[in-house]
C-alpha cells in the first residue's frame, strides 16, 4: 500500500471537519499505522538515559501526517484545533477497542504478570474524560477546547494560546482550574459506581 | 492567609466558597493527572502490547505472522517459513507459558516433568483434531528436545504452484 500524502491527509482533515463522516473512516487507520510506527521506534529508543521526547514525537506525527505548507496559508491555528479534535475521537475509540479486546479474553491469553501490566492501561482514563470534558463542554466551552488541544492534541501552552487567540497566562489559569474541575469530577464518578 | 482571601472574595456566599475550596482540594490531589499527553500514553501502550506479543518471532523454521485465536490453554497463530523454503502458511499452536514455562525456556530444557510432558501431548492432540477454519487437518508436530512443545496444521489454500506442501521441521 503506498503511503498516502499529507496533502490528502490535509483534504481529509479538513472534509471531516466540514461534517464528510467517511472522511474520518479513511483517516483513522491512517493515524493508527501512525502510532504504532511511533511505538516501534519507542521501543527501539526508550531506555535508561534516553527518554523519548514527547513533544518532538508529537510534532513529528503532525509533520508525517499534514501539509503544513499548505495549512499555513489556511489557517494554522483552526486546522491544529481540527488535528486535536480527530486525535481525541480516535484516541477515545482505541481505548473503547483495547477495553473490548480485554473484557474479551485479551488479559487471559498472557501470564498473570503481564495481563496485571496491560491492565493497568493508563489509557481507560480517555473514556471516562470524554465524557466528562463534554460535561465541562456544557459549562465552560472554552476550558473543554483548553483540555482538548493540550491533552488530546499535544499542544504546548504557546500554541494553546494561538489556537484560542488568547494569551498563554490565560492558557495556564484555565488549564490549571480545568484540570482540577475534572479530577474532582472523574473521582466524583468513580464514587457513584 | 488563604482562609481571609477566600473569606474577602467570596464575600458571605457559602456555595461559592465550598466550591472554591472544593476545587483547591482537587488541584492539590491532581497532581501528575493530564500532565502525560494522550498521544504518548497511547503510543507506549502500543509498544508494550507489542513488545509482549509473539508476532514477528521465529520458532524453529517459522515465523509467526498473526494470532488466529485464544483460549484458556494457548494461543493459535498463523505462520509460515522464514527461510522460504516452501510458502504454505501453517496454523502453530502455542501452549500457554503457565503450562510450559514459556516456550523460549523449553526449547533449552532437555528434562521436562512428566506431568508438564503429558500436558502438552494432550494439548497437541486436541489441537490436531479441531478444525481450524481454513486449515486442513493435516499437520506437523514440531518437536525440540524430544517434546512437543508447539503443533501445526497446514493451510488448505495454497501460494504458490512450486509449493511442494512438505511438512517442515
Amino acid at each position: 500500500m503506498t503511503p498516502p500524502s499529507s496533502n490528502e491527509v490535509t483534504q481529509l482533515l479538513l472534509a471531516w471537519s466540514d461534517g464528510d463522516k467517511a472522511a474520518l473512516e479513511k483517516l483513522t487507520p491512517l493515524v493508527y499505522a501512525e502510532l504504532h510506527r511511533l511505538a516501534e521506534r519507542y521501543m527501539c529508543r526508550e531506555r535508561p538515559g534516553h527518554p523519548l521526547q514527547t513533544t518532538a514525537l508529537i510534532n513529528e506525527t503532525y509533520v508525517r501526517l499534514i501539509d503544513l505548507q499548505q495549512v499555513r496559508w489556511q489557517n494554522r491555528a483552526h486546522f491544529f484545533g481540527i488535528a486535536a479534535q480527530l486525535m481525541r475521537h480516535i484516541l477515545v475509540d482505541f481505548a473503547r477497542a483495547r477495553r473490548r479486546a480485554e473484557r474479551g479474553g485479551f488479559a487471559q491469553r498472557v501470564s498473570l504478570e503481564e495481563a496485571a501490566l496491560v491492565a493497568k492501561g493508563r489509557s481507560a482514563e480517555f473514556i471516562a474524560l470524554d465524557d466528562a470534558l463534554q460535561s465541562l463542554a456544557a459549562i465552560d466551552l472554552r476550558k473543554s477546547r483548553i483540555v482538548e488541544l493540550r491533552y488530546f492534541g499535544g499542544l504546548n501552552v504557546d500554541e494553546t494560546a494561538e489556537v484560542l487567540q488568547i494569551s498563554p497566562r490565560t492558557v495556564i489559569r484555565e488549564w490549571n482550574l480545568a484540570r482540577a474541575w475534572l479530577h474532582r469530577e472523574l473521582n466524583r464518578r468513580v464514587g457513584a459506581e | 492567609m488563604r482562609a481571609s482571601f477566600l473569606d474577602q472574595s467570596c464575600a458571605g456566599d457559602e456555595s461559592l466558597r465550598l466550591e472554591v475550596e472544593s476545587l483547591l482540594a482537587s488541584d492539590e490531589q491532581a497532581s501528575d493527572f493530564l500532565n502525560t499527553p494522550a498521544m504518548k500514553i497511547a503510543t507506549e501502550e502500543i509498544a508494550e502490547e507489542r513488545a509482549l506479543s509473539l508476532v514477528g518471532r521465529q520458532l524453529g523454521h517459522y515465523r509467526l505472522l498473526s494470532q488466529l485465536g485464544a483460549g484458556g490453554m494457548g494461543e493459535v497463530y498463523l505462520a509460515a517459513r522464514a527461510d522460504d523454503q516452501y510458502r504454505k502458511q501453517v496454523a502453530i499452536k502455542l501452549v500457554k507459558r503457565r503450562h510450559t514455562l514459556g516456550f523460549e525456556a523449553e526449547c533449552r530444557r532437555s528434562h521436562i516433568q512428566a506431568g508438564l510432558r503429558r500436558q502438552i501431548a494432550h494439548e497437541a492432540e486436541i489441537f490436531l483434531r479441531t478444525k481450524t477454519p481454513g486449515f486442513s487437518t493435516r499437520h506437523v508436530k514440531m518437536r525440540n528436545n524430544k517434546t512437543v512443545s508447539h503443533f501445526a496444521q497446514f493451510k488448505t489454500r495454497t501460494h504458490s504452484a512450486a509449493e511442494t506442501g512438505k511438512p517442515g521441521d
